[in-house]
């Protein structure tokens, strides 16, 4: 969450978004998403709370129970890509390593998606994790199939804003 | 052997129960394994195979992640009939995840400690919250037998201390009660045969005992206290690298505030230098003066000795490179 704030905040090609975008510190994520030993464990109604100290950037976690629909994993990480926002992923940290094992489920924020290659920035590993496309959709929390997708709240009325505030 | 009939909650339904438990109750790192279905419930094993991050020589960037064996950390129910859910405490689940993150630390200080043990010996004993050891061995090398009397006159909460570790020092050959008295046994007999100077007599004595006494780790810990803190801390990161990083203070430092609170914690930090200084005197850590802050590394003797302890290793041998 705090590389996708940076990403907003430095990157995101709109200057009124990027000026608007806090960064919370990490210590202040963890006052609003409960990190304990055994990691993290956020529902709606936390992601509800960061949107909130996060804003213009809301969060919202989609799931499916059981098999999602094929290919559910390209469109919603290709539907934020369209608005230049990554999507974080849920995924086995140990069969992201290609390993045939089950291993603890960990967040990684996905940043690029081509043909054959996907780019993840992963807190455990490096900010350019490239592995083969279909590697991080095997890994996929294949309990709920959980996504937490980045949107814009304030996007339209900044631009707006923007819009009318450019002198004439 | 579950049929799902007479079930209101099938399995399929008590399973995305547990994973809602542990995804928005517990946490992502514990996963379910195989359910066992019982007359009355849905119970599922709560596993763990605890990442441990590998950060690169300058602990800026994560270069890898590595994975314990799997450990249990309880199981989740649910009823078959309310679909009621019942899970263990949180603190409990915590407190598991914590024992097993310490387990490669007290690992790791065991194999050092018991591959390194003259090299702590000689570390200055007067540093030591917990001389009681030193007192009974002390007390053998130069007056002789402890008598049980000498024990009496104490308070009772000093004899029974002291009793305790006369009981440790027993386990490991270095003394033994005979009759009313405590005497020194094979090992003590044997050292003083080789070695008269006292001082020395006493490092011996202490070697054996960290040696040979490297499974009691906690009163280990008590007696070397920071020295194995830091220098635990030093082999662990070795260990899981594959090559002796350089350290700054600054990263010891840190050591020592997770290790120690309040008062103790602020005169740990202070002392800090010292206790490196005092390591490096041992031989257990070596420093560079280059440009910049001092840094300080660890020896190929004591990491080969280390590995050398490969039974006491197996545990955690996922996270050794």
């Amino acid at each position: 969450m705090w590389m996708t704030l940076q990403y907003v905040n430095s990157v995101y090609p709109s200057e009124p978004v990027r000026e608007a975008t806090p960064v919370l510190r990490p210590e202040k994520l963890k006052q609003i998403i409960t990190i304990r030993e055994m990691g993290w464990s956020p529902d709606q109604d936390d992601l509800d709370a960061l949107s909130e100290e996060t804003d213009p950037v809301g969060w919202e976690m989609k799931t499916w129970a059981g098999a999602p629909p094929m290919n559910t994993f390209y469109e919603v990480v290709k539907d934020g890509f369209d608005e230049e926002l990554p999507t974080i992923a849920v995924v086995d940290a140990m069969r992201l390593q290609g390993r045939d094992q089950r291993g603890p489920l960990h967040a990684v924020v996905v940043t690029g998606l081509g043909d054959r290659k996907i780019v993840v920035n992963d807190p455990w590993g490096s900010m350019y994790d490239v592995y083969p496309r279909d590697r991080v959709a095997d890994a996929w929390d294949t309990t709920l199939n959980r996504l937490i997708t980045v949107d814009l709240h304030e996007q339209s009325t900044l631009q707006h804003t923007l819009t009318e505030d450019e002198p004439e | 052997m579950n049929s799902d009939s007479g079930r209101l909650i099938t399995e399929k339904e008590a399973r995305e129960k547990a994973q809602e438990t542990l995804a928005f109750e517990i946490g992502n790192l514990p996963r379910l394994g195989e359910v066992e279905v019982t007359e009355s419930e849905y119970v599922f094993p709560l596993e763990i195979r605890l990442p441990r991050v590998i950060f690169d020589k300058a602990r800026e960037e994560p270069v890898e992640v590595k994975f314990m064996s799997s450990e249990s950390l309880g199981e989740i129910h649910i009823d078959a009939a309310t679909g009621e859910v019942e899970r263990p405490h949180i603190h409990e689940i915590e407190s598991q995840i914590r024992r097993q993150k310490k387990q490669v630390e007290n690992t790791v200080q065991k194999a050092l400690v018991r591959s390194s043990a003259k090299k702590f010996s000689r570390l200055p004993f007067p540093e030591h919250r917990y001389t009681p050891i030193l007192d009974v061995l002390s007390h053998l090398i130069i007056e002789g037998p402890i008598t049980v009397q000498e024990l009496e006159d104490m308070s009772s909460v000093d004899a029974e201390k002291y009793r305790d570790y006369i009981d440790m020092l027993a386990e490991v050959d270095l003394v033994r009660w005979a009759d009313d008295r405590v005497e020194a046994d094979n090992i003590l007999i044997e050292l003083k045969a080789e070695e008269r100077e006292p001082p020395k007599l006493l490092n011996a004595a202490m070697a054996h005992f960290f040696e040979r006494g490297a499974d009691h780790i906690d009163t280990i810990q008590e007696i070397l206290g920071p020295h194995l803190i830091l220098s635990g801390h030093y082999y662990r990161r070795a260990l899981e690298l594959d090559n002796m990083p350089r350290m700054k203070e600054r990263e010891f430092d840190e050591v020592m505030r997770w290790n120690y609170s309040g008062n103790n914690r602020v005169q740990k930090r202070f002392k800090l230098s010292r206790y490196l200084i005092q390591l490096e005197d041992v031989g257990l850590l070596s420093s560079e003066n280059g440009t910049g802050p001092r840094k300080w590394y660890g020896t190929d003797e004591v990491k080969h000795d280390v590995l050398r302890q490969d039974e006491l290793l197996a545990p955690i041998s996922e996270v050794i490179a």
